[in-house]
């Protein structure tokens, strides 16, 4: 019951800072910035779990955030590379950043099942709340057409990685 | 007993042609009207070297000469019965091609299958085995394809960009290995000729 509040309100700062996004005025080097940052912050999630699980529905899942969000950084990096953008670090990037080296630190007095639970939570949490933002910040905001369909070729991804948390949540309650 | 000397085939199947003609009249006119005309009276041919048995008013007779007269008819077209044969089983292929679409016997086809939004498109492939199916991945997250039954991988993974085809030898469900909520099938079908044949 308290891991749960810790989650929800945890999930509640990541979500209104995500939602930070909306107010201030975007350049495409930001967007560029938030969007390595926010997979680079599942990849992170991702490795502590695979450190730390022995629930092969949760370990299993890892390696997929891992794989896939890895694979979308890499395209991002040659995205902006061919297109001359150079992303900068902004208050977005930064509030992300801050809400999960809570989380990590969170995570790191869990263990067993209590983590498990934990990780999926906010892996669904954190991928309702990329969604939102990518939707209704930043795929509105992108400049560049280029861009722009890079963000909206990442929706159905990130929703499938929502149904997958969702259902390896389920699988281990 | 009457006799008509002619010359040449030409003017057999000529006076043939007439005599059928006066025939089918006069059989007309005979079994209606009760009206009898004398038979051959006004088409005697001038004599030369080739005799001819004389026609006699007989039922058979008028029933070779119709005969003849048909012969003549299809002999008087332009079409050989090879063409009018050639001819329908065109038409029957067109027909064919109209409900299974463009389909070949002969030549084994490519069918592509485009990776993209997280899903298998078309997701359902029709063809026939040794058909191609060429797999491309225009997702950004990397996909593979796997076989539902055995559970074995077929492809290996396929990052953005990255194509992989294989060989059609048998119907077959197959899946993502890294996201197993994306499914597909190829379904095999008889080539037309095994169609026909059953």
């Amino acid at each position: 019951m308290f891991y749960k509040k810790i989650i929800t309100a945890v999930s509640a700062v990541l979500i209104s800072s995500l939602m930070f996004a909306q107010s201030p005025k975007l350049s495409d080097a930001d967007i560029a910035h938030i969007g390595v940052t926010a997979n680079q912050i599942d990849i992170d999630y991702a490795a502590i779990a695979q450190k730390k699980s022995s629930n092969s529905e949760v370990v299993d899942f890892a390696k997929l955030m891992t794989k896939d969000h890895s694979a979308v950084i890499d395209q991002a990096v040659a995205l902006v590379t061919r297109l001359g953008v150079t992303p900068t670090d902004n208050d977005v990037s930064k509030s992300l950043m801050e809400g999960a080296k809570a989380k990590q630190k969170e995570f790191s007095k869990l263990k067993g099942s209590g983590f498990d639970k934990a990780y999926l939570e906010n892996e669904v949490a954190y991928h309702k709340a990329v969604l939102e933002t990518l939707k209704t910040t930043l795929i509105p905001s992108a400049k560049n057409s280029d861009l722009k369909e890079f963000l909206q070729a990442l929706v159905a991804p990130f929703e499938g990685h929502l149904q997958h948390a969702e259902m390896a949540l389920q699988k281990i309650k | 007993m009457r006799t008509i000397d002619v010359s040449g085939s030409h003017q057999i199947l000529f006076r043939l042609k007439t005599l059928s003609i006066m025939y089918l009249i006069r059989t007309i006119l005979h079994i209606f009207n009760g009206i009898h005309i004398p038979l051959l009276k006004d088409c005697r041919p001038a004599p030369i070297n080739v005799q001819v048995m004389v026609l006699k008013r007989s039922k058979w007779i008028i029933a070779a000469l119709l005969i003849s007269v048909g012969a003549l008819g299809v002999s008087c077209t332009n079409t050989t019965p090879d063409e009018k044969l050639t001819k329908v089983e065109v038409i029957k292929t067109q027909t064919d091609q109209d409900i299974r679409g463009p389909k070949s016997d002969q030549s084994p086809e490519k069918h592509v299958v485009t990776i993209k939004d997280m899903k298998y498109n078309p997701a359902q492939t029709r063809a026939q085995i040794g058909d191609t199916i060429l797999f491309t991945n225009k997702d950004l997250v990397p996909h593979n394809i796997a076989d539902s039954l055995t559970k074995e991988w077929l492809s290996p993974q396929l990052n953005f960009g990255d194509e992989w085809s294989m060989i059609v030898t048998k119907s077959l469900h197959f899946y993502c290995a890294y996201h197993p909520n994306m499914e597909g099938d190829i379904q095999v079908e008889l080539p037309l000729s095994a169609q026909k044949s059953n």
